[in-house]
């Protein structure tokens, strides 16, 4: 019995990493693509560590006030899918197409506009030292989108920023502009 | 000074003849190593260990995501059975190096995967993650002190990690600072199930802890404790009061040092934490004088428990604390520069005294 011990220690770190791919692999294969109009974060703090910081520039309707007590609360995109430019807030778990849940750690009540979870008005996203910089240039000098994939348990996982086409209008308001 | 120059001096003195000093060349002699040669191969080993490790970087974004698990995963495999191999031919230093491979291995998959999967959360998390996939493989093939520290520091890591992250607003969050607060106690109860330099490893890492955080803890002495922060650091403690009932148990079933020992060090260390923590007192004079007390009475009980059991570098590291903490008391209760430079010649005298006891004392005991 116990020589099984070591065999079973050693095996486990490649089992669970592996598993661990596998369950992050399916959640990947059936999500579907969104654009998400996004603006820089902070204009002297972009870029921090390796991660590239910026704000959604999305429409959010509906009452904030589930997210300022707790965290129970989720965005639901309109759609149809690629189109995230509008969304609303609804209490966690309320009827919803295309839901996007947070993790609980995400939910920092750091935001600008102190009423709506940190997830909700801004993400970051790792970037590669080289892409860095050109990245951080273009979210100062043009409308952006986010590039992200929505797992069918509503992660939200950014995949690239890229110029926006149809850039959300000034005159439009939006709730989430600091 | 150099070993001829050494070897002259003894030589000049009496302490040894021309014939040892002889021997003692031609010992040398042969023992002697290419130092430099070795260093310079080592050199060229790091150079391209470094150059390959750039060359991967600076190609990172164009890597397939698919490439860098299949690698990694091949890597944490091969090295899973370098370990195995090892311990089957009794290897000694192939098994700990891959074994600190492995470990770093582990660390390293997880980061892998949250870049990759834009994975964020409290970094705790991924370090307790850790803690839970490389403690089985270290406690079972760790035999060296190297594995030992290196399991020390990976939970440490993993409870103060975790502990920074709670605000302790809630009772299971004090219970996991509790943990981390324990953390000590706990490597030094489970070093009680090994004989070996691993276990050794453990236990010196568990004692280095304990020290320094039950000196350390004192300074809450020179500011508030509320009622309330008592009461909720009393449930921070149940988890350090079954970690010192262990560590204590585990030292009496394996008696590595005497209970005249193992009783300062863990229980008086725990007392020293318990009294920190548990009396509330406002910021003032009175309960800084009997913080340092405390830390004194500690600290005196460990020295004498050293100085008893022989343990001439603990004794050592005992007056070196209460001459440090002696010297603070003078910043502390004295303001001006008239009374703070008389506290520091008394201070001075105080030191001064100590070292000659100490001197007077080991003195006699070589004797």
């Amino acid at each position: 019995m116990r020589r099984w011990f070591l065999p079973f220690a050693l095996a486990l770190p490649a089992l669970v990493l592996a598993i661990a791919i596998v369950r992050q692999e399916i959640a990947l294969a059936n999500a579907e693509t969104w654009h998400i109009p996004v603006a820089g974060y902070d204009p002297r703090d972009l870029v921090r560590g390796r991660y590239i910081r910026f704000t959604y520039d999305w429409q959010v309707r509906g009452d904030a006030a589930p997210c300022e007590t707790d965290a129970f609360c989720q965005l639901c995109l309109d759609g149809p899918p690629p189109d995230a430019s509008r969304t609303r807030i609804q209490p966690m778990g309320a009827s919803c197409t295309f839901p996007v849940r947070t993790n609980d750690t995400q939910l920092a009540f750091v935001s600008p506009r102190r009423s709506l979870p940190f997830a909700f008005v801004g993400g970051r996203m790792f970037v590669d030292e080289r892409s860095a910089p050109a990245l951080e240039n273009a979210l100062r000098e043009g409308p952006m989108l986010l590039v992200a994939r929505r797992t069918a348990d509503g992660r939200l996982l950014p995949v690239r920023l890229e110029p926006n086409p149809n850039p959300p209008t000034p005159t439009e308001p939006r709730e989430t502009a600091p | 000074m150099g070993m001829e120059d050494r070897i002259e001096l003894w030589e000049r003195a009496g302490v040894i003849d021309t014939a040892a000093a002889a021997r003692i060349r031609a010992f040398e002699a042969e023992r002697a190593r290419p130092l430099w040669l070795w260093s310079i191969a080592a050199l060229g080993g790091l150079a391209i260990a470094l150059g390959i490790v750039a060359l991967i970087a600076a190609n990172w974004a164009t890597i397939p995501d698919g490439l860098k698990l299949a690698v990694h995963m091949a890597l944490l495999i091969g090295a899973g059975a370098l370990v195995w191999r090892a311990r089957q031919q009794d290897q000694l230093w192939t098994g700990e190096i891959a074994l600190i491979v492995f470990t770093a291995l582990i660390v390293g998959g997880l980061g892998l995967q949250a870049q990759i999967y834009q994975l964020t959360g409290d970094i705790w998390r991924l370090f307790a993650t850790w803690l839970v996939l490389a403690a089985p493989t270290l406690l079972l093939a760790g035999r060296t002190r190297v594995s030992g520290y290196l399991l020390a520091g990976v939970a440490s890591l993993a409870v103060v990690s975790a502990a920074m992250a709670m605000d302790g607003s809630v009772a299971t969050e004090r219970l996991v600072q509790g943990l981390a607060a324990a953390t000590p106690w706990i490597l030094v109860a489970v070093s009680s199930l090994r004989a070996d330099p691993f276990g050794q490893g453990l236990r010196k890492a568990g004692l280095a802890a304990l020290l320094l955080f039950a000196s350390f803890i004192h300074l809450t002495w020179a500011g508030e404790i509320s009622s309330t922060d008592a009461s909720r650091n009393l449930i921070r403690l149940l988890p350090v009061g079954l970690a010192v009932a262990a560590a204590i148990f585990g030292l009496h079933r394996r008696p590595v040092f005497g209970p005249a020992l193992a009783l300062p060090l863990l229980l008086g260390t725990a007392i020293a934490v318990a009294l920190a923590t548990v009396v509330p007192h406002p910021d003032a004079i009175i309960p800084r004088f009997i913080g340092a007390l405390i830390f004194a009475a500690m600290w005196i009980w460990i020295a004498i428990a050293a100085a008893r059991a022989d343990w001439s570098g603990l004794y050592r590291l005992a007056v070196a604390a209460l001459a440090i903490r002696l010297f603070l008391v003078y910043f502390e209760l004295f303001g001006s520069q008239a009374t703070t430079g008389l506290g520091l010649i008394v201070a001075g005298f105080l030191l001064i005294g100590l070292a000659w006891g100490t001197r007077r004392l080991f003195r006699v005991e070589a004797s």
